[in-house]
């Protein structure tokens, strides 16, 4: 199997820190942020592209006035797991209960990411705008490493793509992620 | 083949409606790409080839939707939904849904 370079290193350097915990705390959360800064990074500069070019909804048609010929389902996932670091700061939030900051991040991530891949299919078909659109997030069990209780999640984003005439949004605004940015 | 998740097509007019088609697809875990995974899954980010395997599975489910819908006749899928459900430990299922029906251009003009 084809691992990009991202996750060769990364599975270099836990081999290296495997066996001491407190290396591996230190190494997982260096690279997991490195990880989601360069994600995040990545989401914005994608929804200032697209975002700009297709407006998405989850109304089930249309707004009035807008005419459209033709439309064609999209649909996009994405499967993220977590890293060790976030893990153990869950298992201790757990204990105690409340909000679980660690891990909210790394769910928005891949909402953001599900979108956008639906929306870049989209805007491939020279569509401009996505009706409908269903967020569906489920998890899909635990890994060999899996021993701490956060297993691997899959959010699945879906929608009907149309042309229409409009070149801006009748609503004035164009699309925006959620205002929580990580 | 039409398919759209939303009530009706923009720009046809449903003249029939065939009923329910469905389609699913239960796929177990992949050895080589849960190892990949257990060890992404201790930086985080990322499963690619989870994406991947997901994709294809649910790719199939739509597929079988598709000719379910070809054989009853029907020319468009409207109200597509898709669900996933954990069935075992390393099993995920794969269903998608939706309305078969037959569609016509509408006059323009």
């Amino acid at each position: 199997m084809l691992a990009s370079t991202e996750d060769t290193i990364s599975i270099v350097f836990v081999l290296l820190g495997y066996g001491s915990p407190v290396f591996m705390l230190l190494l997982t959360w260096l690279v997991g942020r490195v990880i989601q800064r360069r994600h995040v990074a990545s989401l914005e500069r994608r929804e200032g592209d697209v975002g700009r070019r297709i407006i998405v909804t989850n109304e089930k048609r249309l707004p009035a006035g807008v005419e459209a010929t033709s439309g064609q389902m999209v649909s996009a996932s994405v499967v993220v797991g977590t890293d060790y670091f976030r893990r153990f700061l869950a298992a201790w939030r757990s204990v105690v209960g409340g909000r679980v900051g660690s891990i909210e991040p790394i769910l928005m991530r891949a909402r953001r990411e599900a979108i956008l891949r639906m929306l870049e299919k989209a805007d491939g078909m020279g569509a401009n705008f996505v009706v409908n659109v269903r967020l569906d997030t489920s998890t899909i069990g635990t890994t060999q490493a899996g021993k701490n209780k956060f297993s691997m999640c899959e959010v699945l984003a879906y929608g009907t793509a149309v042309k229409t005439g409009f070149e801006q949004s009748p609503y004035g605004v164009t699309y925006s992620a959620a205002s929580d940015r990580t | 083949m039409y398919l759209v998740n939303t009530e009706t097509i923009p720009g046809y007019r449903v003249t029939q409606s065939l009923g329910l088609v469905q389609g699913n697809t239960i796929r177990a875990k992949h050895i080589g790409k849960d190892f990949m995974a257990g060890l992404k899954n201790i930086v985080g980010g990322e499963i690619r080839g989870y994406t991947e395997l997901l994709a294809d599975a649910r790719n199939e489910a739509v597929q079988r939707m598709i000719q379910l819908a070809q054989s009853m006749g029907a020319n468009a899928i409207v109200n597509v939904r898709f669900s996933t459900a954990s069935v075992m430990q390393a099993a995920a299922e794969m269903f998608a849904y939706g309305t078969a029906v037959i569609v016509e251009p509408e006059n323009v003009g």
